[in-house]
C-alpha cells in the first residue's frame, strides 16, 4: 500500500472516530491540527488500525507515536512491509 | 497549629538544602535540581507576595512544567492554596470554578494565558531576578487552605472541596505509617491530572524525601506513557489507575517492569483476576490497594497484597480496601443512621483527614457529613456513598456505590455479583449499570470490553449461575470502555452509549 493510501484510510478510520467526515491527513498534519484529539481517540485509533491494517501494534509501536500524524504512517507503513 | 509548616514545609526545606545537586523532576525528559526548584518557589513565592494581598485561593493552570510545580510550593510557603484550573477542559467550565471561589488571581505557565483578557494572571516563568536561594515559611496556621478540588456534583455544577493545611499534614503521616517510605533514590510516577487529588500524594511524598518526579504531558496515552517512563527511567515507585494497568494486560509479556519496588492501585476497584496478572509483571513490586474519597485527603483505608495471590482478599473478585490509615475513624451505618457492628452498611470515616466541608454548599454539607459521640469521644464523619462491610480480621470489603445498588422486582441487587460472573465466563471486563425503567424498577444492563461475545452462551452461563431477576436485560460490546479524566471507567459515557444504542 502506497503511502498516499494510507493517509487516505487512516483519514476515514479517523474521521470516523471524531465525527469528521471531511478530515483530510497529509505529511504536516500534526494532534494539534485535529479538532476532538484526546489519549481516547489515539487509543480507539490504535484498535481500529490494528483491525483496518490487520497488524498487531506492541507498546514499543505506540510509543513511536508522536505529535506528527506522519509517524503513526510510517508505523503502518513498516508492519506492511 | 503547625503541624504543616513542620511536616511539610520545614521538611520540604530540609529536602532543597541537603540535595542541591539532586534532581526533584524528570518533566518531558528534561531534569530539574533540588537547587533550580528551591530557587524557583522562591522568586515565585516573592512574585506573589508583590502582587498579591489577599487571602483567597489563587488559581493555577496545571500545565505540565516545572514552573507549575513550584507555584504550588511557593503558594503554601506564602500561606495560600491553588485551585488547579484544567488547561483541556472547557473554558465555561473552569470560568465557573473561578467564580464559586471568587478568584482574584490566576498562575499560568502558558506564554499567553487564556485567561488574560479578563483576569489578572501572574506568569511564574517570568518571576523576578532576585538573588534568591530558598523560599521563606510565611504562614503556620494549619486551618489555612491547602488546595480545593471540584469534583463533579449531582446537580451538574462541579462542587468544591477543600483540602486544609492539617488535613494534608495528617495524610502525610499516615501514608508513611502505612509503610510507604521514600528515600532520596526513589524515582516516582506521578501520572495524574493535577485536578485529581493522587497527584498531591505523588508528587509530594517523593519531594518531602529527596526522590525524583516523573511526570506524564498532558492528554498522552496514559497507560503507554506511564509504561515508557517505567521502563525507561527505571522507576521504582508510583500510584496507577486500574484501567491504566488493564490497558497494559495486552502488552505484560513485552514490558520490563522489573525496576518497580512499589505499586499501589488506586482511584477505583481493582479486581483480582488483573492484579494476579500485574503482580507477575511487575514481578519485585509490593502491591498495594488504597481507597479514599477527595474528601478524606486522598487516602483513608489501604490493603497490602500478600506475596501469595491465592490468599489475596476479595469479594466478587473485586479486591478488599483493607483497614483505616493511622488517625482514621471508620464505621458502617444503615440506611436510617445507626452504627452497624455486622453486615453491610455505608462507610463513614472521621478523623483529621476528613475536610471541614465544601466550598460554599451548607445544604451539601449537612448532607454528607454528620457528628457522632462514640466512646465519650466527639467524631464528625464523612459519609463516603460506598458500601462496604468489615471481615473478621477488621479488613473492609468493598461492595459498591450505593448509588450502583440496584432494586430489581423488589429485590436489591449487587452490581459487582452480576459483573463478576460476566467476567468470570467472557474473560473481559465487564461493567453492569442499572438504570431507571417504568414503575421505579430498574433495568440492567451488561458492557463488556470486547469485540464481540458470543452471547447466546453468556446468557446460558448467567442462567445457572443466577436467579432470574439478575440477569441483565442487554448485553453491549464495546471495543473500548470510555475514560474519564482520572483514568477511571467513565459510566455516565457508558449510560449515554446505551440510550442512543437503545433509542435506534
Amino acid at each position: 500500500m502506497e503511502r498516499n493510501d494510507i493517509y487516505t484510510s487512516l483519514s476515514q478510520i479517523l474521521g470516523d472516530i471524531i465525527g469528521d467526515t471531511r478530515l483530510n491527513l497529509t505529511e504536516l498534519t500534526t494532534t494539534d491540527d485535529i479538532s476532538g484529539w484526546s489519549s481516547l481517540v489515539q487509543t480507539q485509533l490504535v484498535i481500529e488500525i490494528e483491525k483496518h491494517f490487520n497488524c498487531h501494534l506492541t507498546l514499543r509501536d505506540i510509543m513511536k507515536i508522536d505529535k506528527n500524524i506522519s509517524s503513526i504512517v510510517t508505523l503502518i507503513e513498516n508492519k506492511q512491509q | 497549629m503547625d503541624k504543616f509548616k513542620i511536616d511539610v514545609l520545614e521538611r520540604l526545606s530540609e529536602k532543597m538544602a541537603k540535595y542541591p545537586d539532586q534532581n526533584c523532576f524528570c518533566i518531558k525528559d528534561k531534569y530539574y535540581t533540588y537547587r533550580e526548584l528551591s530557587i524557583l518557589t522562591a522568586k515565585i513565592q516573592q512574585e506573589i507576595r508583590n502582587r498579591y494581598t489577599e487571602t483567597t485561593p489563587v488559581g493555577l493552570v496545571n500545565n505540565d512544567d516545572i514552573y507549575t510545580y513550584a507555584s504550588i510550593l511557593a503558594l503554601w510557603y506564602e500561606g495560600l492554596a491553588y485551585v488547579p484550573l484544567h488547561p483541556l477542559q472547557p473554558i465555561a467550565r473552569c470560568i465557573d470554578i473561578i467564580k464559586q471561589v471568587n478568584i482574584q488571581l490566576i498562575i499560568d505557565s502558558m506564554e499567553v494565558s487564556r485567561y488574560a483578557d479578563k483576569y489578572n494572571v501572574l506568569y511564574p516563568q517570568n518571576s523576578s531576578n532576585a538573588d534568591i536561594m530558598f523560599p521563606v515559611i510565611n504562614n503556620t496556621d494549619d486551618k489555612a487552605l491547602c488546595y480545593i478540588l471540584f469534583t463533579s456534583g449531582s446537580t451538574g455544577r462541579p462542587k468544591g472541596v477543600q483540602l486544609d493545611r492539617r488535613n494534608v499534614s495528617s495524610f502525610v503521616t499516615a501514608f508513611e505509617n502505612a509503610g510507604i517510605v521514600l528515600s532520596h533514590e526513589d524515582r516516582c510516577l506521578q501520572c495524574f491530572d493535577l485536578t485529581f487529588d493522587v497527584s498531591v500524594q505523588s508528587y509530594l511524598m517523593p519531594l518531602l524525601n529527596g526522590a525524583c518526579v516523573y511526570t506524564l504531558p498532558l492528554d498522552c496515552m496514559k497507560y503507554v506513557y506511564s509504561a515508557a517512563l517505567i521502563e525507561r527511567y527505571r522507576i521504582t515507585f508510583g500510584a496507577i489507575a486500574p484501567s491504566m494497568v488493564r490497558f497494559l494486560r495486552p502488552y505484560f509479556g513485552e514490558l520490563d517492569m522489573s525496576s518497580l519496588k512499589k505499586c499501589i492501585l488506586t482511584a477505583e476497584a481493582s479486581n483480582l483476576s488483573l492484579v494476579r496478572d500485574w503482580k507477575k509483571c511487575a514481578r519485585n513490586a509490593e502491591l498495594y490497594d488504597f481507597y479514599g474519597p477527595t474528601e478524606a485527603t486522598i487516602y483513608c483505608t489501604y490493603y497490602k497484597l500478600p506475596d501469595d495471590v491465592s490468599q489475596i482478599k476479595n469479594r466478587n473478585d473485586i479486591l478488599y480496601i483493607g483497614k483505616p490509615m493511622s488517625g482514621i475513624k471508620a464505621v458502617l451505618i444503615s440506611p436510617d443512621g445507626m452504627i452497624l457492628n455486622e453486615g453491610i452498611g455505608e462507610l463513614c470515616v472521621a478523623g483529621e483527614q476528613v475536610t471541614s466541608g465544601y466550598w460554599q454548599l451548607p445544604e451539601k454539607n449537612k448532607e454528607a457529613f454528620f457528628t457522632m459521640t462514640l466512646n465519650n469521644k466527639n467524631y464528625r464523619f464523612y459519609k463516603t456513598g460506598d458500601l462496604c462491610q468489615f471481615d473478621e480480621d477488621g479488613d473492609l470489603e468493598y461492595i459498591g456505590r450505593i448509588d450502583f445498588q440496584a432494586k430489581v422486582q423488589g429485590y436489591r441487587v449487587e452490581l459487582g455479583e452480576i459483573e463478576c460472573k460476566i467476567r468470570e465466563f467472557t474473560k473481559c471486563d465487564t461493567v453492569v449499570l442499572a438504570i431507571k425503567g417504568d414503575n421505579n424498577d430498574d433495568i440492567l444492563v451488561g458492557f463488556v470490553e470486547s469485540r464481540l461475545i458470543d452471547e447466546k452462551r453468556v446468557y446460558a452461563y448467567l442462567r445457572e449461575q443466577l436467579p432470574p431477576y439478575m440477569i441483565p436485560k442487554s448485553i453491549i460490546c464495546l471495543v473500548q470502555f470510555p475514560l474519564n479524566n482520572n483514568g477511571k471507567i467513565d459510566r455516565k459515557q457508558l449510560l449515554d452509549f446505551f440510550r442512543t444504542h437503545n433509542n435506534k
